[in-house]
C-alpha cells in the first residue's frame, strides 16, 4: 500500500511537471510560429514567480489576484520592451532575450526584498495538478484556434518573409510584440503555478541551462502544429524515469535521443508519428488554409 | 483625379540617384506600362510606391491620400498590391495557404472572434475560402492547391504571386515583371487574364515587363525609365518611336557624338 502511495505521488508530480513544461515550450514555440528565436522565457518565468509568492506572503492577496498579478506585470514589460527587441533577427535576438532573463536573474539574487540567493521561503502551496492541467488544456485550445484564423497563418508569413508579409497589410512589429507579451503572460502564468507549487523558490531555477532545455522540448517535438511542443515536453520529461534503470547513462541516452530526432526527423516527434501513422502524411506544413481542413477530408 | 500621382519623386542610394524627380501618374482601370533597361530604377520606383523605401524628395499620393511617411502594411491596406521580380513566396505553405495570407486584409475579425468562434469570424473565413479557390481557379493552380510553394515551376510561382496579390482585393496591383522566365504561350494567357481583370472588375494595374510585345499589345500607356529618370510618356505606338527611347534600348549616348 505505501509502495502505490509513494507511486501515484511520484507519478502526479511527473504529470504536474510534463503538463508545466509543455506550457513554457509552447511559450517559446509562440515566437517560433513568427521565426523569432526568444529566450526571455525564463525570465518571464520568474517574473511571475516572485510576483505571485510575493502578493500572496507579503500582500495577503488570494491566489487568483496574484496569478493575474503576475499576467499583468510580464504582459506589461514584454509590451515595453517588445519593440525595441524585435527590431533584431536571429542570434541577436536571441542573446538580448538571454541577457533579459539573466538580467531578472541577477536581480532576484541581489534584491534583498525577492529574498536574494537563498530565496523565498513559505510560499502558500496553493497549485493543484489540475490546475495545470486545465491551463495547458486551454492553451492548446487557444492556440488550435490561432492556427486557423488569419492571425496565425500571419505569424508563420512574418516568419517565412518578414517584408513579403508586410506589403500584404500585416502590422508585422505589431504582431511580433502582441506574441512576445502573450509567450510572457504565458511563463509568467506557468511560473506562478510552478512557485505556489512548491514552498519555495530561488534564482537558480531560472538560469540559461533551463532555457535552453525548454527550446529543446519545443524542437526536439517539432515546430509544425503547437502539438509539437507538448509532446516534445511530455516525452523529455518522461524519458529520464522510463530509462530510470540506466542510472548514470541516462544523461547521455537523453541526449542521443534528442540527436537522433533533430538529425533524421526535421519535422520533429509530430513528423515522426506523421511518418508512421498512414493518412496523416501532410504536404505541407498544417497552416490554416489547407484544402482539407475545411471539408474535413484528407 | 489620377489613382495614383507621384511628384517630383527622387531616392539616392550613396551618391547614386536611382530615382530622380519623378512626376507622372495612372489613372482608374486602366494597363499601365513601366518599362526602361536594367538598372533604369523601375523596381526602386515600385519599393517607392509601396512604402518599402522612402523618397528623399517629392510625393506620392493614392487617392490623394499621402503614401510618403506611411508603412507598407498602411499603404496595402489602402488598396496597392504587388508581386515581386524576385519572387517571395512563403515556400514552407502550401499554395493555398499563401493564397489565404494574402487576404489577410480581407478577414475583418478580431483575434478575440476567431478564439471564441463567433459568427463573424466563421463568414469571414468562409468567403476568404471561396475567394482563394475562386483565384486558384483564376490563375489555373486548383490542381496544385494542397503542394508546397516551393515545387512550383517559375511560371506557376509567378501566377501564384498573381493570386496573392489579388486575394487582397487591391484598387492598384503592381506587377514586377510577371511574365520573366514564362514561354510565349504563358505570356499569352497572362496577358489576356490582366487585361480581363482590368476590363471585368476595373481593377488598375502598373506593370514591369521586359517582353516588349506583351508591353506594346497589353498597356494603354507607357512610362519609359533610363538611368532614374523618367524619358517618356505616351501610348505605346508613340513611345516606340520615340528617338530618345530607341536610343536608350540601343546604348545611345554614342548616336549625338
Amino acid at each position: 500500500m505505501g509502495d502505490l502511495l509513494q507511486f501515484l505521488a511520484s507519478y502526479n508530480y511527473l504529470a504536474y511537471l510534463a503538463a508545466l513544461n509543455a506550457i513554457l515550450a509552447l511559450s517559446v514555440y509562440i515566437m517560433l510560429m513568427a521565426g523569432q528565436l526568444s529566450l526571455a522565457s525564463m525570465g518571464f518565468m520568474a517574473i511571475g514567480a516572485y510576483t505571485s509568492a510575493l502578493l500572496m506572503i507579503n500582500g495577503g492577496m488570494p491566489f487568483a489576484v496574484g496569478l493575474l498579478g503576475a499576467a499583468a506585470l510580464a504582459g506589461l514589460i514584454a509590451l515595453a520592451i517588445g519593440k525595441p527587441i524585435l527590431r533584431l533577427k536571429g542570434v541577436y535576438l536571441a542573446i538580448t532575450t538571454v541577457g533579459f532573463s539573466e538580467l531578472i536573474r541577477f536581480l532576484a539574487l541581489n534584491w534583498d526584498y525577492l529574498g536574494g540567493a537563498m530565496g523565498l521561503n513559505g510560499i502558500p502551496q496553493t497549485t493543484r495538478t489540475w490546475h495545470v492541467f486545465l491551463y495547458l488544456a486551454i492553451l492548446i485550445f487557444l492556440f488550435h484556434r490561432l492556427d486557423r484564423s488569419r492571425y496565425g497563418r500571419a505569424l508563420r508569413a512574418i516568419g517565412l518573409d518578414e517584408t513579403a508579409a508586410k506589403t500584404m497589410g500585416i502590422p508585422t512589429a505589431r504582431y511580433k510584440t502582441l506574441a512576445f507579451a502573450a509567450s510572457a503572460v504565458m511563463a509568467a502564468l506557468a511560473g506562478s503555478f510552478a512557485a505556489h507549487y512548491s514552498f519555495y523558490i530561488s534564482p537558480g531555477e531560472y538560469n540559461f541551462s533551463q532555457a535552453v532545455l525548454v527550446l529543446i522540448f519545443a524542437v526536439f517535438g517539432g515546430l509544425g502544429t503547437h502539438w509539437g511542443p507538448v509532446l516534445g515536453a511530455i516525452a523529455l520529461t518522461l524519458l529520464p524515469e522510463v530509462f530510470r534503470f540506466l542510472q548514470d547513462w541516462r544523461p547521455i541516452i537523453y541526449g542521443v535521443s534528442v540527436l537522433l530526432v533533430v538529425i533524421f526527423f526535421p519535422g520533429g516527434l509530430v513528423g515522426l508519428f506523421k511518418l508512421m501513422i498512414p493518412g496523416t502524411r501532410r504536404k505541407a506544413s498544417p497552416i490554416a488554409g489547407g484544402k482539407d481542413e475545411r471539408h474535413g477530408t484528407a | 483625379m489620377a489613382l495614383l500621382e507621384l511628384e517630383g519623386v527622387g531616392r539616392s542610394f550613396g551618391g547614386v540617384r536611382a530615382v530622380n524627380d519623378i512626376t507622372t501618374g495612372v489613372e482608374e482601370g486602366g494597363l499601365f506600362g513601366l518599362i526602361g533597361p536594367n538598372g533604369a530604377g523601375k523596381t526602386t520606383l515600385f519599393n517607392l510606391i509601396t512604402g518599402l523605401i522612402r523618397p528623399d524628395s517629392g510625393t506620392v499620393s493614392f487617392r490623394g491620400k499621402p503614401l510618403t511617411r506611411r508603412s507598407p502594411e498602411k499603404i496595402a491596406a489602402l488598396g496597392i498590391s504587388r508581386t515581386y521580380q524576385t519572387i517571395r513566396l512563403f515556400e514552407g505553405m502550401t499554395v493555398r495557404q499563401n493564397v489565404m495570407v494574402g487576404g489577410h486584409l480581407g478577414g475583418r475579425y478580431s483575434l478575440l472572434d476567431a478564439i471564441i468562434g463567433r459568427r463573424g469570424f466563421r463568414d469571414a473565413e468562409r468567403d476568404l475560402s471561396d475567394h482563394v479557390d475562386s483565384l486558384l481557379e483564376t490563375v489555373d493552380l486548383s490542381a496544385r492547391s494542397s503542394d508546397p510553394a516551393g515545387t512550383l515551376s517559375y511560371g506557376e510561382q509567378r501566377r501564384l504571386e498573381l493570386a496573392r496579390a489579388l486575394a487582397a482585393r487591391p484598387a492598384l496591383l503592381m506587377l514586377d515583371e510577371p511574365a520573366a522566365g514564362m514561354n510565349g504561350r504563358e505570356a499569352q494567357d497572362l496577358s489576356t487574364l490582366l487585361r480581363k481583370l482590368v476590363t471585368e472588375t476595373g481593377l488598375t494595374i502598373l506593370i514591369i515587363e521586359h517582353n516588349m510585345s506583351m508591353i506594346m499589345k497589353l498597356c494603354d500607356r507607357v512610362i519609359v525609365m533610363n538611368s532614374g529618370e523618367k524619358l517618356a510618356e505616351g501610348d505605346p505606338a508613340a513611345v516606340r518611336n520615340d528617338r530618345k527611347v530607341i536610343e536608350a534600348y540601343l546604348g545611345g549616348g554614342h548616336a549625338d557624338a
